[in-house]
């Protein structure tokens, strides 16, 4: 069986998506906060969700990359 | 003036200091049918708190006084409430619940030997004897209670205080209904049906005006309180529609009852179906009680607390992409009931006011008077029961004849 190895650089980039991810979710709820004018300590009391949410996208990423893959990959066979 | 504050108090147990645990208030009881039967028994089980006893029963009918007297052996037993006047010297008050048509002499004769009296709504099957009463009250200075004990149920106490407080807003409109759906029989002994009438005297007119007085007193009674005011006018129809047994009593009633400010208390009552139960709704420009069954609810209910923004953002993102699109709307809403679930009266409902009732004859007869502007509730809710039987049978709108106006007796009382 062949061993999988994913490299220090692959786990950085991952971990930085992630991260971009997260950050991106926290403006989603600022924008929530000032557009439907509720308390700012929903920044705080919400993370469990925002964190979900940061997942949702970084999942979101994950499928994007694979079909961009896929389709490069098609267009060199081709 | 009775205020609702000035009874919470007295269910809250203001007047009823005993001075002594000797300071007994020994009680007869004057009828032991089945109410009769219940009220001795909440005052066998609960009465030491207000230092209540009974010590004498009386009934014409044999097997109701056995009955009662096997659940107080320690009473003493009449079969003529005069005799029981007579020899039961040590008595402080009566309880009567003898049928409609007999309220009215042992309550005159029990004030008149000055003792004080709780007698069952409604006070009386006609007119005169009601007035009767209402003057041995005024000329005896003793206590006349009559049992509309949603006078002493704490949940409707406090939905007076909200109609007083002004948190429905101006009331126009009282709508109430009791709906059963049973034949309303007792059982007649074997073998003997001439006591068909003295056991169902419900439903003969000769002593009884049915639903009227049996039930619809009870919301007539709530609806001249919320308006703190008596009608000027009712107008009514009934019928025997389902219950044709051979009785004489509508089954079936329909009643408006008007006043002068323009407000209509509409009554309906029946027997053969029981979908909507008993109700009474005071409705007001800007709330809504339903006091039997402990609600409150705003014409503008308090909006829900709004949920975090990002759950709204995340619901408007669900309505945009999975909303339907409307293509055309109907120029008119249909105005179905809202759904709102208001709020309770009360918060512990788990009383109707019963027992509660006996906290203000307590009061009555240590401080040895009435109640003030107690005794008028239950006058002016009887009278205008029998005004509405009235209406049903005349088909016309009643108004009270002067003569039955008790104000001339204590103006400063007058409901």
């Amino acid at each position: 069986m062949k061993d999988i190895v994913i490299k220090g650089n692959r786990i950085k980039a991952e971990l930085l998506m992630l991260l971009y991810c997260y950050i991106a979710a926290n403006l989603v709820n600022v924008y929530a906060i000032i557009k439907y004018e509720t308390s700012w300590i929903e920044i705080f009391t919400w993370q469990r969700f925002i964190l979900f949410i940061a997942v949702l996208f970084y999942v979101v990423t994950i499928v994007v990359r694979l079909i961009v893959f896929g389709f490069r990959k098609g267009m060199r066979k081709t | 003036m009775l205020t609702p504050i000035s009874l919470m108090k007295v269910i809250a147990g203001e007047g009823n200091n005993r001075s002594t645990p000797n300071d007994k208030i020994f009680l007869g009881v004057i009828g032991t049918g089945s109410r009769g039967h219940h009220l001795a028994y909440l005052i066998k089980e609960y009465g030491h708190e207000l230092g209540m006893e009974v010590t004498a029963l009386c009934d014409v009918y044999q097997p109701h006084l056995e009955h009662t007297h096997a659940m107080i052996p320690e009473a003493k037993v009449y079969n003529d409430y005069r005799r029981m006047l007579d020899e039961a010297t040590e008595l402080h008050g009566v309880i009567i619940c003898t049928p409609l048509h007999v309220h009215a002499g042992p309550t005159i004769d029990s004030l008149d030997r000055g003792l004080h009296v709780f007698c069952e709504k409604a006070m009386a099957r006609t007119l005169d004897d009601t007035y009767a009463m209402a003057e041995a009250y005024y000329r005896t200075g003793k206590s006349l209670h009559i049992g509309h004990q949603r006078l002493f149920d704490p949940k409707f106490l406090r939905g007076m205080n909200k109609v007083y407080n002004d948190d429905l807003g101006v009331v126009t409109q009282i709508r109430a209904y009791w709906h059963r759906n049973n034949d309303w029989r007792r059982p007649v002994p074997e073998g003997q049906p001439e006591l068909e009438r003295f056991i169902n005297w419900r439903l003969y007119r000769d002593y009884s005006c049915g639903l009227l007085t049996e039930l619809a007193s009870h919301h007539i009674q709530v609806a001249n309180w919320a308006k703190k005011a008596r009608p000027v006018e009712v107008r009514g129809t009934g019928s025997i529609s389902f219950w044709r047994d051979g009785r004489e009593v509508e089954d079936n009633v329909a009643l408006i009852f008007s006043y002068d400010d323009g407000t209509q208390f509409i009554y309906d009552s029946m027997i053969q179906n029981r979908r909507h139960g008993l109700e009474v709704q005071v409705l007001g420009h800007k709330g809504t009680l339903e006091l039997e069954t402990n609600n409150f609810f705003l014409e503008e209910p308090p909006p829900p607390p709004k949920p975090a923004g990002i759950v709204q953002l995340l619901q408007d993102l669900e309505q945009n992409v999975l909303g339907k699109v409307p293509i055309g709307s109907s120029s008119w809403d249909p105005e179905i009931a809202m759904t709102y679930k208001g709020e309770s009266i009360v918060a512990d409902n788990n009383t109707d006011g019963t027992f509660e009732q006996f906290y203000g004859f307590a009061k009555a007869i240590r401080e040895d008077k009435p109640i003030p502007g107690l005794f008028e509730e239950g006058y002016y809710a009887s009278l205008w029961t029998l005004l509405g039987q009235q209406a049903i049978d005349t088909g016309k709108a009643v108004k009270m004849p002067e003569k039955y106006d008790i104000s001339k007796f204590n103006p400063r009382e007058f409901v």
